[in-house]
């Protein structure tokens, strides 16, 4: 799952293709201290995520930037459940938590989200309360104590924390 | 007209427009909450941009329910897009008529369908007046807000003496 230490912004995906929903949610996450980057489709979302196949090189949005992402479901092409299954079909977005959002109240749609993955269906339109739950579901960091560079250089390579697999090194930097 | 003036013209269009039935007075009051200083014009902004979104999905369902084989497949963005963003602004007459329009065309009957893009259509206009009315007040007060301020000391002229709203 996507960590978090205590300073920084939770960082939230925002996938609709609605341009008014769009800019409200954005407001609302704004209003709430979120982070948010917005794209207008599954497929869009794809790509800054860096997982569509021909832009692979140089996504939008680097994978452990984003902490969460916020998807409506009725779009077109790929629809909110479509782009569920294919993040969690990929080991390096796996972990980060999708949260589905909708006008309709479809109890089979929600059931099959939560089924495949989702970590919350919200009914549209969304309000400050449902926003707030989204923090809820990002898992702070674990404190790096700052007891001089050389131990925090230790920590930053030490397997288990996984971060070294999930983070893309740059090209050209060598890790010490 | 002064600023107070025209904030309560604006208060109470909007109560009109409630007790109409028109408009979900939270709903809204949530829209106008998120205007910032650094984004005065953000309800204006919404208002209009849900004119135009409404506009075109309404052009688009005319066309596609006026062909002689209706593809109801096509419909569903155009009215998903509609039901959404009346839902978001608190449209609720029109909200509620695009709920039959979605009955309608999952039913895939053309005359239904018809009717009921009638019914969308005629609650559409019923609100855009009144939003419209709503956007002009709304960029009014800015204009006022965010003139620079004349009656202090300092005579006010240039962008640096630019009263932030």
């Amino acid at each position: 799952m996507a960590e978090l230490s205590p300073e920084v912004p939770v960082h939230v995906l925002v996938v609709d293709d609605c341009l008014v929903d769009r800019k409200i949610v954005d407001k609302l996450l704004k209003a709430s201290a979120f982070k948010v980057t917005t794209v207008e489709s599954g497929k869009k979302a794809l790509e800054v995520l860096g997982m569509e196949e021909e832009k692979l090189d140089k996504p939008s949005v680097k994978d452990h930037d984003v902490n969460i992402i916020l998807t409506d479901y009725c779009m077109p092409e790929m629809n909110g459940h479509d782009l569920l299954v294919a993040l969690k079909e990929d080991s390096r977005m796996k972990s980060i938590p999708v949260v589905i959002m909708s006008s309709e109240f479809n109890p089979q749609r929600i059931s099959r989200c939560l089924t495949d993955g989702a970590q919350e269906f919200l009914q549209k339109p969304l309000k400050v309360k449902d926003l707030e739950k989204l923090r809820s579901y990002v898992k702070p960091a674990v404190p790096v104590p700052k007891v001089g560079t050389k131990r925090k250089a230790l920590v930053d390579l030490m397997p288990e924390s996984n971060e070294a697999e999930r983070r893309p090194c740059p090209a050209g930097v060598a890790v010490a | 007209m002064a600023l107070p003036g025209l904030k309560q013209q604006l208060q109470h269009l909007i109560e009109s427009m409630v007790n109409e039935g028109i408009l979900v007075e939270q709903q809204f009051a949530q829209v106008q909450e998120l205007k910032t200083s650094d984004n005065p014009n953000f309800v204006s902004q919404i208002l209009n941009d849900f004119c135009d979104g409404a506009e075109t999905s309404i052009t688009n369902l005319n066309k596609f329910l006026g062909e002689e084989q209706v593809e109801f497949d096509k419909l569903d963005t155009s009215i998903h897009l509609l039901k959404g963003s009346s839902s978001s602004i608190g449209a609720y007459q029109m909200r509620l008529a695009t709920v039959d329009l979605v009955k309608a065309v999952d039913e895939k009957d053309k005359e239904r369908s018809l009717e009921a893009l009638k019914k969308v259509t005629h609650e559409y206009l019923r609100i855009q007046y009144k939003l419209q009315t709503i956007i002009q007040l709304e960029n009014k007060m800015y204009d006022i807000e965010s003139k620079p301020l004349l009656h202090d000391g300092n005579c006010a002229a240039g962008p640096s003496y630019t009263k932030d709203i």
